[in-house]
């Protein structure tokens, strides 16, 4: 018998046939071969060690109060109700119990970032209705454009197109978005300007329109340009004409009116 | 009598209802479940806990058994299985893994010899350590085969693999636990006298 028909027969053996008498032809080459004497004998001291397990372990069985429970269940289950669920269990164990939390904050997590989504949703919702374009209208009684948001060019004078913006029923963001630009561009006019607002009430009235102004395109930015008229156009008089002209982002122009 | 049926005919009775033919079954088959579960587990709490599960889903659920692909008791054993793999994955700290054979299972020993008896226990304990610590796919085979005794189409049956294959983890599950006791051995000597002792 070679080593490796030893091996073949002997793993065909459960450990109780290799404990009692195997074949005598294993044991033949168990006593010629070392290795394989010595691979016999350990599987002898284990197959002894699990008989003395299985002999210290042979009279273990459940309690009487598994058996109670089984029968009540029993008797739950034939009466045609559901068993109960199972008897005392043994209190969860720790990384279950840290599962459970974090699932919990998990939920919580999941809600806070929910609320604070939707409340940033709302508050930018509001800043846009905010910062939309303030629909122009028609001043009852006029048929003139409105003027939206002008820039006042650098001149003394802004304080009158600032009270003409003011007049104008520009919202009050537009208004002071205009005033900030203007406390920028015209530092001293600002103080001015309430004054203006007062005596000249009506300063927009002097602009004429001279073209149909759609009101999303008049919407739009545009400038208050200063500018001086050409001399032939003022036949005989000896200052030039000055005029405001409202420039719209697309370099037409919306109003003009003469300063002088 | 009802102790002459087979498991099979207790289970059809027991599911029509007769509380007797379950009591027959289960004191007839509870010992080898609750043993397969401690062996694995090594905790008896969890071998009554899996015992009991295991019954509760044959009333439950007894109907689903079909005797033709085998017979009730590797049925069980494979239900047991399922229920021992939970519970090992519920992670039992300080109750999995402790030492077995120390409380009840030694007291039930009758030593002639306390000196034998020690050496005995010693074994004991070396060996279901070495099981205990061999890995599950292992443990299984070594718990079904050699300590319940069943037969390798039964434990087939059980784990739900072939046969061939109970066979080689068994024979590979042989080999780690002859290391190991060695192992054990080598740190104390007494092991391998009463091994060498229970076999002549």
């Amino acid at each position: 018998m070679t080593c490796r028909e030893f091996k073949h027969s002997a793993a065909s053996l459960t450990l109780w046939e290799l404990l009692q008498a195997p074949d005598e032809q294993i044991l033949t080459h168990a006593q010629q071969c070392e290795g394989c004497g010595g691979w016999l004998q350990n599987q002898r001291t284990v197959a002894a060690s699990l008989q003395t397990l299985q002999a210290q372990t042979a009279a273990m069985q459940a309690g009487p109060r598994v058996e109670r429970t089984l029968l009540r269940a029993f008797r739950q289950t034939a009466a045609g109700s559901a068993p109960q669920p199972m008897v005392t269990r043994v209190s969860a164990p720790t990384a279950f119990r840290l599962s459970h939390f974090f699932e919990i904050g998990a939920y919580v997590a999941v809600a806070a970032a929910i609320i604070v989504s939707v409340f940033l949703g709302i508050r930018l919702l509001q800043h846009s209705s905010r910062t939309v374009p303030v629909q122009s209208g028609i001043i009852p009684g006029s048929t003139r454009p409105l003027l939206q948001k002008p820039v006042v060019a650098a001149h003394g004078d802004s304080s009158k197109l600032l009270s003409a913006v003011a007049n104008n029923h520009v919202t009050r963001t537009a208004r002071s978005r205009s005033q900030r630009r203007d406390s920028a561009s015209v530092a001293t006019a600002t103080v001015q300007t309430v004054a203006a607002e007062e005596s000249q009430p009506d300063a927009d009235a002097d602009y004429v329109a001279l073209m149909f102004c759609d009101p999303l395109s008049c919407s739009s930015d545009s400038q208050v340009v200063r500018m001086e008229l050409p001399a032939n156009s003022a036949a005989q008089n000896s200052q030039p004409p000055v005029a405001d002209l409202v420039v719209g982002y697309d370099g037409v122009v919306r109003a003009v009116r003469i300063v002088n | 009598m009802l102790t002459d049926l087979t498991d099979e005919q207790l289970l059809t009775q027991a599911l029509d209802g007769d509380e007797d033919a379950f009591t027959v079954l289960y004191r007839r088959r509870q010992g080898p479940i609750f043993r397969f579960a401690l062996h694995m587990s090594g905790s008896s709490h969890v071998a009554e806990e899996v015992t009991q599960e295991v019954f509760l889903f044959l009333v439950q659920r007894g109907r689903d058994f079909d005797a033709e692909r085998g017979a009730l008791g590797a049925y069980l054993f494979g239900v047991a299985r399922n229920y021992v793999r939970r519970a090992l994955e519920r992670n039992y700290p300080e109750q999995v893994l402790g030492s077995p054979v120390e409380d009840e299972a030694a007291s039930l020993m009758v030593e002639c010899d306390p000196t034998e008896g020690i050496a005995r226990r010693q074994t004991s304990n070396a060996i279901w350590k070495a099981v205990l610590s061999l890995p599950e796919h292992y443990r299984e085979v070594v718990v079904l085969c050699d300590l319940q005794e069943q037969s390798y189409a039964d434990a087939a049956q059980a784990v739900g693999c072939a046969i061939g294959t109970i066979r080689s983890r068994l024979h590979r599950a042989h080999d780690m636990l002859s290391k190991k006791l060695r192992h054990s051995a080598a740190v104390a000597p007494g092991i391998s006298k009463v091994a060498a002792r229970c076999v002549s």
